[in-house]
């Protein structure tokens, strides 16, 4: 029993996906990343600064804009009757603009002429405005949207990858999120 | 058979062989060596007291809920990487005359994962099944008893991103293999219970998926309804959900019935019936 527990333990890292490097930060890719985005994230994304909560809100208060990309749930059509729908309220940085889906690893180019119209809108054209992407921690997808952003040309892009969790922990207030509807019809 | 049916059985295998490690070994720190996903996940006791109000309500009104004490016992791991995919175990007292199971991730935008009905043919005791978890969350079972009453028992479980995970195949071969039913069924010694495990290859496609390389969202569709019956006599009907992982896999114990052919009904949310009989056990 006793040796059985032991190869047990031997195996268990192994079956449960170990052998994955522990380290904080993974490499920065290329590309975007194009999935499993709950992961630990790069350190630095190239052309973007890093902040943290503090650093947001100082941007903030220097007229950057703020955009949570975390995907929004979708009610499932024809969900039957009597099962309840729940979507717990997202809970972001006050003053957020909340876009779902562009920090995904390949969109549509509906979706990418979407972004880029809402940027260019609330920026009011100015490739030079701070704006602020995040998600939650150790998600992809805010780093995503923010390679998108530096991409399309924005030269003060700043990435929060702490997200809402770092947010709420540095003691800051937070408020209810609506999502804007972006196309991502099938 | 193929190679990618053969690496679909093996990983199977391994889901189950690692749960079993999972749950065989419940002193091992399984969250130690999941730091980096785990970041802040902070439990607030009042919150998750009034989300599960919430979903309590909204299923079962005022009706009174009570402390299930030993007639239901959840285990789960602490923390879950697959999030898609987190295996569940209930235990549940034969001796009390319960009639229905509801499962819930409280946390997860359709929190009831799903509703099983017993009928006769159930032999009430463990159900193993896997669920979504889309984010720190407990989960609830509660079970009524044939005089009503409603008991439950709730343990939390980590993981994240559950409901937006993207389905582990390609989608030729899912579609290939959708709705596929093995029942895998332990020969009992004593010609009276049988322990099974009902496997459904269907994607349960909740609508917030998008497949890699493709850049629209996959629409939804998932099983509502997964009927077993023994001889004509009803194991269980479960109605099901979103929150089901995909290929839904159910472990259960039944009590053979009238000729003791097993047939499996299931029902996706598109309409599409799948349906398989299986041969009564030889003795």
């Amino acid at each position: 029993m006793r040796t059985l527990r032991l190869a047990l333990l031997l195996a268990l890292p192994v079956l449960l996906g170990a052998g994955v490097p522990e380290a904080s930060f993974a490499p920065e890719p290329g590309g975007f990343r194009m999935d499993d985005y709950n992961a630990p994230v790069p350190e630095t994304l190239a052309g973007a600064r890093v902040v943290d909560a503090a650093g947001v809100a100082e941007a903030m208060t220097a007229g950057a804009i703020v955009i949570d990309v975390l995907p929004a749930q979708r009610r499932p059509a024809a969900q039957p009757a009597g099962q309840p729908w729940l979507p717990l309220p997202r809970m972001e940085i006050p003053g957020s603009l909340w876009w779902p889906e562009v920090g995904r690893g390949g969109i549509s180019a509906a979706l990418d002429a979407w972004f880029q119209q809402r940027l260019t809108a609330v920026t009011g054209g100015d490739r030079d405005r701070a704006v602020v992407f995040y998600c939650k921690a150790a998600c992809w997808m805010s780093w995503n949207a923010a390679k998108r952003a530096v991409g399309y040309g924005y030269r003060r892009v700043l990435w929060f990858p702490g997200g809402t969790e770092a947010w709420a922990e540095a003691g800051s207030t937070m408020q209810k999120g609506t999502p804007e509807a972006v196309p991502v019809g099938e | 058979m193929t190679i990618e049916k053969r690496h679909r059985g093996l990983a199977v295998t391994v889901r189950w062989l690692a749960l079993g490690v999972a749950l065989a070994l419940p002193g091992l720190p399984l969250a130690a060596r999941a730091d980096d996903d785990e970041v802040s996940q902070k439990v607030d006791p009042v919150e998750q007291a009034e989300r599960w109000d919430l979903v309590r309500s909204a299923v079962f009104d005022n009706r009174p809920v009570q402390d299930a004490g030993d007639t239901v016992r959840i285990e789960a791991p602490d923390f879950w990487r697959e999030s898609a995919m987190v295996p569940i175990t209930i235990r549940l007292d034969p001796s009390k005359h319960i009639v229905s199971l509801s499962l819930f991730v409280d946390n997860n935008p359709a929190p009831q994962v799903g509703v099983f009905h017993f009928g006769p043919a159930m032999s009430v005791g463990e159900i193993k099944l896997f669920v979504r978890v889309n984010t720190l969350s407990l989960v609830h079972a509660v079970v009524e008893t044939a005089d009503g009453s409603l008991l439950s028992t709730a343990r939390y479980v980590k993981a994240q991103g559950g409901c937006a995970t993207p389905s582990t195949g390609q989608l030729k071969e899912i579609i290939a293999r959708l709705g596929q039913i093995q029942l895998r069924r332990e020969r009992p010694d004593d010609g009276s219970n049988v322990v099974s495990r009902l496997t459904i290859n269907h994607p349960n496609y909740n609508g917030m998926q998008m497949s890699g390389g493709s850049t629209t969202l996959i629409p939804p569709r998932y099983l509502e309804k997964i009927s077993v019956r023994s001889g004509g006599v009803t194991v269980f009907d479960l109605d099901s959900s979103i929150s089901l992982s995909e290929d839904p896999s159910i472990s259960f114990t039944y009590t053979p019935a009238g000729n003791g052919v097993m047939e499996v009904v299931a029902t996706d949310s598109i309409g599409t019936v799948f349906t398989r009989r299986f041969a009564a056990l030889a003795q």
